[in-house]
């Protein structure tokens, strides 16, 4: 019998050695693979400009997405699924038990939906990435922006009313006072007319039975005759002629999904519901003209945006 | 799964609806409680797009005059023209009852030619005459949003007939009403008004409608023999109104406002005089008009806008047989058909532009007053530019070309340099140039009564429009610690070729004389504590020329200095009280003065006037309804004083106003 040679050994050991790696990493790809399901509530640009930057994001790492445009959940298992808008929202967590992470959707929408149908759902691994700013950066933008007024008027409806005095306590820790007028069932423009009397701005709560597409124009309308400028929560509401806006794009609330997917690939945990890292700033400069209020360049509200922020922290 | 499969179909058809109407109730029940991103990604309509946004005072390349509707409220008015006396440098007068006189700076005759007069971008300065029939325009007080006075040539920016002045009545947007008003008032004089007004906003459609009637006595409230005779100047009045604005916006760029107007009343005319053939008699006055404006907002901020309208009046003045005078019958209708594009567009972040065109026709059927019947074809072609040179420095250049249809086009510029040389601080340097077309009446008119065998006015044509250069310096200071705000100016206005009548056997109009016109104005407001408001005006102005208007019969040597007062002051001060209880007070002073085409007797002297307003707000107890009641005197201390001529007394004239909101 032939014994193999010390340099046979060396080769036999050699081939084991790399028969184990390839096998490891052929074992380890099929084992940390996410099946992400992206589930868009509708077809429209802000989900396709989420779903790009979704994808292009997580390109590079070892994640397979798979989007889809449905009204139902896919019958395809998948890991994870993260969903953009409140209708897919509200499918993803009613219809499946696997972890869903919730994207573009208001925070106030989002503790709806979890209150709501979770409760159904106990145990299934669910958070967000909200599409709203956190009050306390409006109230800061709001500072920074426009540094010399000092009151802020909000509208809101019956069920907002429990919210107001966290909004209070956090208007009150940038010295500025809170003018808060319910609407009630006299309609919108009787409390439209108080809040703007006693109001230097009047600052955006979503709220549907309010900022609704029959409302919006006439309190775009109203504020502007009273010389009380309007702050939107989105592009669309400084096109239409508030003064100026924070608002986070698709792209940026992508982004921020994609590192939230990227950390559950590693540790199999969703991080906690949280606000947008990224905002972008806009102003309408003819509106800013026309009601002669002069606001620093975005870049400078930045700035002192952040200065601030170090300072309340 | 067999034996599933041995289920027949339809029985998964009842889970099946089950938990899609389900899925749809819930979904429907979250997408009416909470916030969706819709409310974020949503297209708004613009609402606020270039030509809504009004430009600051102190970057409009012209002295301006606003009047907004707390103003309006406060001055205790009922009529619009009244309201310009809050404008400083503005003559308001009455050569009766209902035809007011609105005049900038001079040109106090009783058609005030010179100022162009526009309602929502629509010119109601109209042909034969060349002037505007306020009382017969479709349009209430209370519908109006605000009036922005132009004080000086802006032809530039307004076309023809701009020499002197720009009034820009806009009125209030479609979905500026909800509910529903109505109000009364009621005074001495005769003084009768009524209106209601409702308005809906939709997701797609506003509108808001008013229906209205406004009357009183005219001067006939007092009665002044004139040469002997006691005097009958039946010049009461009643007007009846309808007005309709509607916007449909069916998308986030699109809009398209549309307005109907009408309005129908009678008018006193004539005297009671022996050997006047104008016997007491109602004109019959209609007026109507629609107008369509589409507005489409491009990117970053541009505008398109396509305009047009369609204004018809109708005076129906039959004269009653007085002996030894026949019937006579002076009537007349009037067709204006107008449409104008208007492009705005920013070139950088630093510069707008905005140019466009217009073509206008006018179709005037006036059997005594022309030979024929007249069509007049007018065209412009206009740019202006907005420069930001720098943070300080703003430069305001245009110029509007026009063909006035009666074979002369003009070119009007103006350029005017704004200097922000502090903080809310604003230097502004003003020239232009403007003309005001010969009105047709006066190049082609022919005053003719047949039955009379009298011709009273015969034009031989061939005149030149009147031109003024205007130079001003203008100063605008904003001072918010005291609540304080000042615009001033300086002007010196030349004037050529002033178009006037002469006084031939048979009168004709000649471009008469030039003129020199210098002042100075100055507005202040003022706010102080939570409510109190004050608006104060002094304008100094002084009208130099040769001219003196050769005397005849009725006009006895006007000499041309004397036609505006030198001295004018207008203050309007207003507070509210805890109680729903409001007050304002309107104090008019004018100095002495002799109208433009009056005599000696029509002298009027120094004037001073207060109007006073109290109101009290009330609320029903279940809410919904509320209401204000409104006390008004006008001319409350002073007695009684000339408005335009000798026969038009004032006396104190007090009303009270209901009103009810719903």
């Amino acid at each position: 019998m032939l014994k193999p040679s010390g340099s046979e050994n060396r080769f036999l050991t050699l081939l084991m050695l790399l028969a184990c790696v390839a096998m490891s990493m052929s074992i380890g790809a099929q084992a940390k693979t996410l099946n992400v399901s992206l589930i868009l509530s509708e077809t429209g640009a802000p989900y396709q400009q989420f779903a790009n930057t979704f994808k292009e994001a997580l390109a590079a790492r070892n994640v397979d997405v798979n989007i889809v445009v449905s009204d139902v959940v896919s019958k395809a298992r998948s890991d994870l699924i993260v969903t953009v808008g409140l209708k897919s929202a509200e499918l993803a967590i009613s219809q499946s038990d696997i972890p869903v992470l919730v994207t573009m959707v208001p925070e106030s929408g989002y503790r709806g939906l979890t209150n709501n149908v979770a409760a159904r759902n106990d145990g299934q691994l669910v958070s967000a990435i909200f599409l709203d700013q956190p009050l306390s950066r409006q109230i800061d933008f709001i500072k920074a922006a426009l540094p010399k007024l000092g009151r802020i008027g909000v509208l809101y409806s019956s069920g907002q009313g429990a919210d107001l005095e966290m909004v209070r306590k956090v208007v009150a820790r940038q010295d500025l006072v809170l003018v808060a007028q319910q609407v009630s069932d006299d309609g919108l423009f009787p409390a439209l007319d108080k809040v703007l009397a006693d109001s230097d701005v009047l600052l955006v709560m979503p709220d549907t039975s309010i900022y609704n597409s029959s409302n919006i124009r006439n309190i775009l309308l109203t504020s502007y005759r009273r010389s009380v400028p309007l702050i939107g929560i989105s592009m669309p509401y400084v096109k239409a002629g508030a003064l100026c806006a924070i608002f986070s794009t698709p792209e940026q609330l992508a982004v921020q999904a994609a590192e939230a997917v990227s950390s559950y690939l590693r540790t199999k945990r969703l991080p906690s519901p949280q606000y947008p890292e990224n905002f972008m700033i806009e102003i309408n400069r003819q509106v800013e003209r026309s009601l002669e209020i002069e606001l620093p360049m975005q870049d400078a509200i930045r700035v002192r945006m952040e200065s601030m922020g170090r300072e309340v922290r | 799964m067999q034996g599933l499969s041995t289920i027949p179909k339809n029985a998964y058809v009842w889970p099946l609806s089950i938990a899609i109407i389900f899925v749809i109730c819930l979904h429907g029940a979250w997408a009416a409680d909470y916030s969706s991103e819709q409310d974020f990604f949503t297209e708004i309509p613009v609402v606020l797009s270039a030509s809504r946004l009004s430009q600051p005072l102190s970057e409009v390349p012209n002295a301006m005059t606003v009047i907004d509707r707390e103003m309006i409220k406060a001055s205790g008015f009922r009529t619009i023209t009244d309201l310009f006396r809050l404008v400083p440098g503005t003559y308001v007068s009455y050569s009766n009852g209902w035809q007011p006189i609105v005049a900038y700076h001079g040109s106090t005759d009783d058609y005030a030619r010179r100022m162009q007069v526009r309602v929502d971008g629509r010119s109601i300065y109209m042909p034969p005459l060349g002037s505007v029939s306020w009382e017969d325009l479709p349009l209430q007080i209370g519908d109006i949003e605000r009036i922005e006075v132009i004080r000086g040539p802006a032809a530039a920016s307004y076309g023809g007939n701009s020499t002197q002045g720009v009034i820009n009545i806009i009125t209030s947007d479609a979905s500026a009403m909800h509910g529903f008003k109505a109000s009364v008032s009621k005074g001495n004089g005769g003084i009768a008004d009524a209106s209601v007004r409702m308005g809906k906003s939709g997701e797609n459609f506003d509108y808001r409608l008013s229906v209205g009637y406004r009357g009183d006595h005219g001067y006939d409230a007092v009665q002044v023999p004139i040469d002997g005779y006691p005097s009958i100047s039946n010049d009461s009045y009643q007007t009846r109104l309808f007005n309709l604005r509607g916007l449909y916006h069916p998308n986030a760029v699109d809009s398209i406002d549309f307005q109907l107007g009408y309005t129908s009343g009678s008018r006193g005319d004539g005297t009671a005089k022996s050997l006047d053939p104008n016997s007491p008699h109602d004109r019959h006055n209609n007026e109507h008009f629609s107008q369509a404006t589409w507005i489409r907002s491009l990117e970053g901020g541009d505008e398109f806008k396509l305009q047009f309208y369609h204004i018809y009046q109708d005076v129906l003045n039959s004269v009653p047989p007085v002996a030894p005078f026949p019937a006579l019958s002076d009537s007349w209708t009037n067709t204006r058909d107008d449409l104008e594009l208007q492009h705005t567009l920013h070139t950088s972040p630093d510069n707008r532009l905005v140019w466009g065109a217009s073509a206008r026709r006018d179709w005037s059927k006036a059997d005594h007053k022309f030979l024929e019947d007249q069509v007049l074809k007018q065209s412009t072609l206009f740019a202006h530019d907005e420069w930001r040179v720098s943070s300080q420095w703003l430069l305001n250049a245009g110029a509007l070309q026009e063909d006035n249809g009666m074979g002369e086009s003009n070119i009007s510029p103006r350029v005017a340099l704004i200097y922000k040389f502090a903080p809310k601080q604003t230097l502004r340097f003003g020239i232009s140039k403007a003309y005001r077309n010969p009105s047709l009446y006066e190049e082609r008119g022919d005053y003719h009564f047949p039955e009379l065998g009298a011709t009273l006015y015969h034009a031989s044509g061939g005149l030149r429009p009147e031109s003024v250069l205007s130079r001003e310096i203008g100063y605008i200071g904003e001072f918010p610690e005291y609540g304080l705000s000042v615009d001033m100016r300086i002007y010196h206005d030349q004037l050529r070729d002033i178009i006037f009548s002469t006084t031939d056997p048979i009168p004709d109009y000649t471009n008469m004389f030039d003129a020199q016109h210098k002042g100075m104005e100055i507005t202040t407001k003022h706010h102080w504590g939570d409510h109190n408001q004050l608006t104060f005006s002094y304008a100094y102005q002084l009208l130099i020329s040769p001219f003196t208007a050769s005397a005849n019969s009725t006009y006895t040597g006007t000499n041309y200095s004397e036609t505006m007062p030198r001295n004018m002051i207008s203050a309007l001060y207003s507070t509210r009280f805890a109680n729903d209880m409001a007050f304002s007070m309107c104090y008019y002073q004018q100095g002495s003065m002799l109208a433009i085409d009056r005599g000696e007797n029509d002298r009027q002297q120094l004037t001073r006037r207060a109007d006073i307003r109290i109101a009290k707000g009330f609320k029903s107890y279940t809410g919904g309804l509320e209401g204000e009641v409104a006390w008004v005197v006008q001319s409350l201390f002073a007695g009684r004083h000339i408005d335009y001529m000798d026969s038009n007394l004032f006396d104190r004239r007090t009303f009270l106003t209901v009103s009810v909101t719903y």
